[in-house]
């Protein structure tokens, strides 16, 4: 079942380059904040006010 | 920077990466300007990211199919969190794209045969050779497709012909830029030479055993290495690559990945991004559905601690980026020169160079490797070092910095540790260097303390000769009386912080008034 749903969602997600384009970008990006929301940048300026 | 002030590659600045790198980052910094090059820096690696991914998902819609393309480049992108070691724009990052287009455009001439795709293929050979030397090797590709797609002598001579004259084409204009100001030579030196000396510092043995060892400092990527040597071994058992064109493309782009990086002589976990590429495109041609759902289970695991490793470990390592004393330097110089002024630093000197402003004394921003190296200088029989010791003897002499930084630390002033691995003619030089300093210079500044929490016993020998024998009899004392009670007092703190303030971490030599 979430197979077939994963290949429907695919198939809907490469009709045309630009949509995949889209995603790697999204994808890309989120990885990166995954990253940034961890990083010591917030944690100084969450936790320390500065 | 170099660039920025007016200065010529390789003749102002001296490394041993190809110019293409100094050039992409001179583009940053006329961007995005001196305040933000960083995330100048975030967005060419971003960029870079995003259209590999996608040039990979095309050559991936080719050689197997669209599906398959798509999750290939997820793959990638995934296989780049990886490994924090993976994510700063260096060079090993920033080839992916111009390779990417290149591995398209051949992939393209697999369905329709036309010069202009090996020449374009050729074209971003020849710009990801200017990022990185080692991938020279690429260019095979297209021989070795062309002929196996060629059906006579002549097709296969034009395929590789204008292929090459695409990969030409970048060399050749930066032959010209090179001509035109003046520093082939230098380029010569610094890209052919020095690249020779420090290539070829490593023994075959260690190359081999750092190759190895790579491998499992990249562990997050272990099952990605595994999928990839069991395709590899089932397309060389079933002859896969004689029948089909595609499959001998994926398995010549493999050989050439792992052949980039078997010439770089280190076991650096970035150079395995050489490899990434090569070991996808042949992991995901393994077709056969591996039944056993606890492979899958595994090497989700071990790639999932993979990334959240990297996470923890690139979220605590603030300190390393800029230090207090480093900081502090920096300001000091600011504060004590002028704008025009030019400094050098012994030692990795980048760092002061930007954050200064200032300008750089030579060409040579880190002499520790470029000049005093005592076991690669070793390991060459000595063989070309009065080239760049000369010049640089000549340099200092000519541009005569305004301050001199030591850089050495724990190791004394000017790598003095280093002195007994120091042979002729490298301690001939490094004397000559000494005694301009000291002739011309004199210290004017210490910054920083030396980290006292470090073992007593390992200090005192780092810094043997150097201590006033009060203070050495007294540091022993410590040492011994830590054997029978751990703690150190304050007052007992206080006077080994004392000790070492006055021997410094970073020395600052002011030029004299003459």
């Amino acid at each position: 079942m979430e197979t077939k749903k994963l290949d429907r969602w695919t198939s809907y997600l490469l009709r045309n380059d630009l949509k995949v384009f889209a995603f790697i970008l999204f994808s890309t990006f989120f990885l990166k904040l995954v990253y940034l929301l961890g990083s010591p940048i917030w944690r100084v300026a969450i936790f320390r006010g500065q | 920077m170099t660039l920025n002030q007016g200065g010529v590659l390789y003749k102002d600045f001296g490394e041993i990466k190809p110019p293409g790198i100094f050039f992409l980052y001179y583009g940053i910094l006329k961007l995005f300007g001196k305040e933000s090059i960083y995330i100048g820096l975030k967005f060419l690696a971003l960029f870079t990211q995003v259209f590999s991914a996608f040039f990979f998902f095309k050559s991936g819609e080719i050689l197997f199919d669209r599906k398959k393309g798509f999750y290939l480049s997820m793959f990638f992108l995934i296989t780049l969190s990886l490994s924090y070691r993976f994510w700063p724009p260096n060079v090993m990052l920033l080839y992916f794209f111009p390779i990417s287009l290149s591995l398209y455009f051949l992939s393209l001439s697999l369905k329709k045969d036309s010069l202009w795709r090996y020449f374009l293929s050729g074209l971003m050979m020849g710009l990801s050779f200017l990022i990185s030397t080692n991938l020279f090797v690429f260019y095979l590709m297209i021989p070795l497709v062309s002929w196996k797609l060629k059906k006579n002598f002549k097709d296969f001579f034009s395929a590789s012909f204008f292929g090459g004259i695409g990969f030409l084409i970048p060399l050749f204009g930066t032959c010209v830029y090179f001509w035109l100001n003046d520093a082939l030579t230098d380029w010569y030196w610094w890209n052919v030479k020095w690249a020779e000396i420090y290539g070829g510092a490593y023994p075959i043995w260690l190359r081999i055993w750092k190759f190895f060892y790579g491998f499992i400092l990249t562990w997050p990527l272990f099952p990605l290495y595994v999928h990839g040597i069991v395709s590899l071994k089932k397309i060389i058992q079933g002859k896969e690559y004689q029948n089909s064109n595609k499959v001998f493309l994926i398995l010549v782009f493999f050989i050439l990945s792992v052949c980039s990086r078997l010439l770089l002589s280190k076991g650096e976990p970035r150079y395995y991004l050489y490899l990434v590429p090569g070991f996808i495109f042949i992991a995901f041609h393994l077709n056969t559905v591996i039944k056993i759902r606890f492979v899958y289970l595994v090497s989700f695991l071990i790639m999932g601690a993979g990334f959240l490793y990297s996470f923890y470990f690139a979220s605590q390592d603030v300190k390393a980026v800029f230090s207090k004393e480093k900081k502090e330097a920096v300001e000091w110089i600011k504060l004590n020169s002028k704008a025009e002024d030019k400094i050098f630093v012994w030692g990795e000197g980048l760092d002061y160079y930007y954050s200064t402003g200032r300008k750089m004394a030579t060409s040579f921003f880190s002499p520790n490797q470029h000049l005093d190296y005592p076991y690669l200088w070793e390991q060459n029989g000595y063989q070309d070092i009065d080239y760049p010791w000369k010049q640089f003897l000549e340099e200092i002499e000519k541009d005569k910095p305004v301050y001199i930084i030591d850089y050495s630390g724990i190791q004394g002033d000017f790598n003095q540790e280093r002195q007994k691995s120091r042979k002729q003619p490298l301690k001939y030089y490094m004397n000559r260097f000494k005694n301009f300093v000291y002739k011309h210079y004199e210290k004017t500044k210490n910054i920083g303390t030396i980290p006292f929490y470090l073992d007593i016993k390992a200090l005192k020998k780092m810094l043997r000769n150097r201590l006033l024998i009060e203070d050495e009899l007294f540091l022993e004392s410590v040492y011994q009386n830590k054997k029978i009670k751990p703690d150190i007092t304050e007052k007992e703190k206080e006077r080994i912080k004392e000790i070492f303030e006055n021997l410094g971490y970073i020395k600052i030599w002011k030029k004299k008034n003459s």
